[in-house]
């Protein structure tokens, strides 16, 4: 084996970016093409003082600050308008972008066998981990270009050449930040699945970090990574203290993921699997259970982690109702008792309305991955022994549909309940929890939608299954920003939750979720019929 | 009285797209039979077995197991076939074990003595994650799982390739004593050896034809050994010897040729007559018999008949 310990890196690196130029490419577009389009527009949308009023007014509830981060003292111009809604945002998506290369570099390749090829060749023993870092640098650089240049084009009133560069720049190294996180994970657990659990556990963690730290105290966000974007004060200061701090923590990443290679074995982890049972426990014995059984920790995961993610948004309710007498306008109006229950209530339909869209889109989620094991696990050749046994497609599929419907209704059961436990602890006038049930049960029709929508590529096209992460991302971005962004009717038509409104701030309609479920229930019928008929494939 | 076949297929055709995977496969096999498939990678061995098995739908033919139809029918005829793929996946957070029993439970049957025996005879540890096993190791849990099993029909799909001698050898064994216990079982393998051990009858599969079917004996045309010799005397007229293929010389005393099974003792008489100094025969691979069966016999170019074939 050579000397030195990152001989080869620059090969290696360059067959990898060979292998997945188009990937990147995608990202690039995607993210690039999503800030500049938005920067381009902003003159438009918020160029005049009253529309600059009317957004900020919004993005200063705590609703607003707990997606969005906080805004720095007005009086506002564009640009400020757009950093404090673009900031937090991309850097969340740089988070994923980064999380799904870096994790697909180092983990992916090693469960797949290639990095030990790699390895066996006459190259330094870190040298595919400096490899999957360099890809990781490369994209993100060229993403921190793509953010300050497009900036600098779209000219936004009230920008500054500093302030591009910083906002880009930073969000570059944020991401890179994540990405370099994910490596120590890989090499904490000994798979690229549990390796994502992991890095998104954390994510999760600094994520509620930074959004209980901004609607209570923002001073304290410095603790959350994630909040580090925040304190830049793109246009305003540009300050580079949270880019030094990013930087740095980057190094740190950098060595502890060599150290922790160092002392672990190819397709080892850190954390040592733990040898398991001998014998199935009595209670595995059909594709029901199969699925209990594989998904067990998932399932957990999941539900407790959006009961969480509920509850925190749940505990900042009560700052509500602060920053409606902080503001001139409505404290007269709140001088009545009465009017002032009355209007708080209504701010806080409307903010449980908002958070049930973004509770039941991440609901979805584990409910589309059971569901889509008919397609994964078929692909990996996991299901062919199991179709050689006495176990119908029928059977096996309508499993895991209802496995994956009873999954995402309790993970959305758990979110709305934890948000309903935690507002009402907080609140002075505890709510209704009419208002939350009625909430929940509006947008089970949309969740349908999208399983069905699964349940129907699974059994006729299962390799475009992709296409309805695809529509939940688009629906999640559309229905994260709608309201900041005036969307035509038409478009918000284009997604299942265009149609149910605003519950509880608006009344729940039954029609809707009669014809949606309606709909749902087609589309899984349509897709086990597929099943039925279709060529089951092989692993290769 | 003829008793009706365990498998049936008649004129089974597949394909995927625009590429026809299987053109003409015609087979049966009976009652206590082990019937053999053979043939070279990607000429619809498993493609065969995956439609038997109801995961593929025939685009023509038909194919009945105990009489029944393959897709239709999968169910109820899966109650009584174990199978093993060439390629194991397993759940890589189950266990070795979990995953055995499982199977059986599928099967509506219990983990019994002998599928103790089993892991104990394949030196198989249970206990393990089976992100954790090998090729080898996730084979074995799915030849624990079929061999452990009560069933009236049993499908290997090249069930050896990735284990070693020794398992390799267990292996056999078992599937020995599945024939000695009157079972119906489908071998596929392209190790000619396992397949001449064990098969009554043989079918030779090549670009999604079955070219050949037969009982052993009928087809001792096909196989010939590959010998290599060395003599006192010069072999000068060995090549006009009945029954030698393929002669190649580099001195008069020195000879590696191809013989045919039913000119063998003539063969060595001969031999034995010019003083014999070394002798080595090795038994003819797959391979040997494709060559000749298709490239020299028909007096066309190898490469162009094996190069074509898909996967080839």
């Amino acid at each position: 084996m050579p000397k030195q310990p990152f001989f080869q890196t620059g090969q290696i690196l360059r067959i990898n970016l060979r292998r997945d130029w188009l990937k990147l490419l995608i990202w690039l577009i995607a993210l690039g093409g999503l800030f500049a389009s938005i920067a381009a527009k902003f003159n438009n949308l918020y160029g005049s003082k009253t529309a600059i009023e009317k957004i900020t007014a919004t993005l200063n509830t705590p609703a607003m600050i707990s997606l969005f981060g906080r805004l720095p003292h007005g009086p506002y111009s564009s640009a400020d308008v757009f950093a404090g809604e673009m900031t937090v945002f991309m850097a969340i998506f740089g988070v994923i972008m980064n999380y799904s290369l870096a994790i697909a570099l180092t983990r992916g390749d090693e469960d797949s066998g290639v990095t030990e090829l790699v390895s066996a060749r006459y190259v330094g023993p870190y040298a595919t981990m400096m490899a999957a870092i360099s890809e990781l640098v490369v994209a993100n650089g060229l993403l921190a270009l793509l953010y300050a240049g497009g900036l600098q084009i779209a000219g936004l009133n009230g920008t500054n050449t500093g302030g591009n560069l910083v906002l880009g720049v930073s969000l570059g190294l944020s991401g890179l930040m994540f990405g370099l996180l994910a490596i120590v994970c890989a090499q904490l657990t000994s798979s690229s699945r549990a390796a994502t659990s992991l890095a998104y556990l954390l994510f999760g963690i600094v994520y509620l970090g930074r959004m209980l730290t901004d609607v209570s105290h923002p001073r304290y966000t410095w603790l959350s990574p994630l909040g580090w974007v925040e304190k830049l004060q793109t246009y305003r200061n540009n300050n580079w203290l949270p880019a030094m701090l990013m930087l740095l923590t980057i190094v740190v990443f950098m060595v502890l993921a060599i150290m922790l290679r160092a002392r672990r074995d190819l397709n080892a982890g850190i954390l040592a699997t733990r040898p398991g049972r001998r014998h199935a426990s009595p209670f595995l014995r059909g594709p029901i259970s199969l699925v209990g059984r594989l998904e067990r920790n998932t399932i957990l995961a999941w539900v407790i982690g959006l009961c969480i993610f509920g509850a925190m948004y749940g505990s900042v309710f009560n700052t509500v109702a602060d920053i409606l007498k902080s503001n001139p306008i409505t404290v007269k109006l709140l001088a009545d008792p009465h009017t002032a229950a009355l209007a708080t209530t209504q701010v806080l339909k409307s903010f449980i309305a908002l958070l049930m869209i973004i509770f039941t889109v991440c609901a979805i989620i584990p409910g589309l991955q059971i569901i889509y094991r008919i397609a994964t696990d078929e692909q990996r050749g996991m299901l062919e022994m199991l179709h050689a046994r006495p176990v119908s497609r029928l059977r096996l599929n309508v499993v895991l549909s209802l496995w994956g419907i009873v999954i995402s209704l309790l993970a959305l059961v758990a979110a709305v309940g934890g948000l309903a436990v935690a507002a009402n602890m907080v609140l002075d006038h505890p709510l209704a929890n009419k208002l939350f049930i009625h909430g929940l049960l509006a947008n089970i029709s949309p969740l349908l939608i999208f399983l069905g929508a699964g349940a129907l590529l699974v059994g006729w096209l299962p390799k475009l299954r992709s296409l309805v992460w695809l529509y939940l991302g688009a629906t999640f971005v559309m229905n994260y920003f709608g309201r900041l962004f005036d969307l035509p009717e038409w478009a918000t038509k284009l997604s299942p939750f265009g149609f149910i409104g605003h519950v509880p701030a608006s009344p729940l309609n039954w029609s809707v979720f009669w014809w949606q479920t309606g709909i749902a229930a087609v589309l899984f019928v349509v897709g086990l019929i597929g099943y039925q008929l279709r060529d089951l494939n092989s692993a290769n | 009285m003829q008793l009706s076949p365990v498998i049936h297929v008649s004129h089974l055709q597949k394909r995927f797209g625009k590429f026809q995977a299987l053109h003409d496969v015609s087979f049966d096999v009976q009652p206590g039979e082990v019937f053999g498939f053979i043939g070279p990678n990607g000429a619809g061995k498993s493609t065969t077995i995956r439609t038997l098995l109801g995961l593929l739908r025939a685009t023509g033919g038909t194919a009945t197991i105990f009489g029944k139809d393959v897709f239709r029918d999968a169910v109820s005829i899966h109650k009584n076939i174990a199978y093993v793929p060439g390629d194991v996946y397993l759940w890589p957070n189950l266990t070795g074990g979990e995953i055995i029993d499982l199977f059986l439970r599928l099967s509506r049957q219990q983990h019994s003595k002998r599928t103790d025996e089993l892991i104990k005879a394949f030196g198989l540890d249970i206990g393990k994650k089976a992100r954790t096993y090998s090729k080898g190791n996730r084979q074995k849990v799915a030849l624990i799982a079929a061999l452990s099993q009560r069933a009236d029909l049993y499908i290997f799909d090249e069930p050896t390739s990735g284990l070693d001698p020794l398992n390799e050898q267990v292996s056999q064994d078992e599937v020995k004593a599945l024939k000695a216990a009157g079972k119906a079982i489908l071998l596929s393998s392209h190790i000619l050896s396992e397949v001449e051990q064990m098969c009554d009858r043989i079918g030779i599969i090549r670009e999604g034809q079955i070219i050949e079917t037969g009982t052993l004996t009928e087809m001792q045309h096909l196989t010939r050994t590959q010998i290599s010799v060395t003599t006192k005397t010069p072999l000068t007229d060995l090549s006009n010897q009945p029954g030698v293929h393929q002669l190649k010389q580099t001195n008069p005393t020195t000879a590696i040729f191809a013989a045919d099974s039913d000119a063998m003792t003539a063969i060595t008489q001969y031999l034995a007559d010019h003083q014999i100094l070394t002798l080595r025969s090795t038994p003819p691979t797959l391979e040997d018999l494709f060559l000749r069966y298709y490239g020299r016999e028909n007096e066309r170019p190898v490469n162009s008949t094996t190069g074509d074939g898909p996967d080839a």
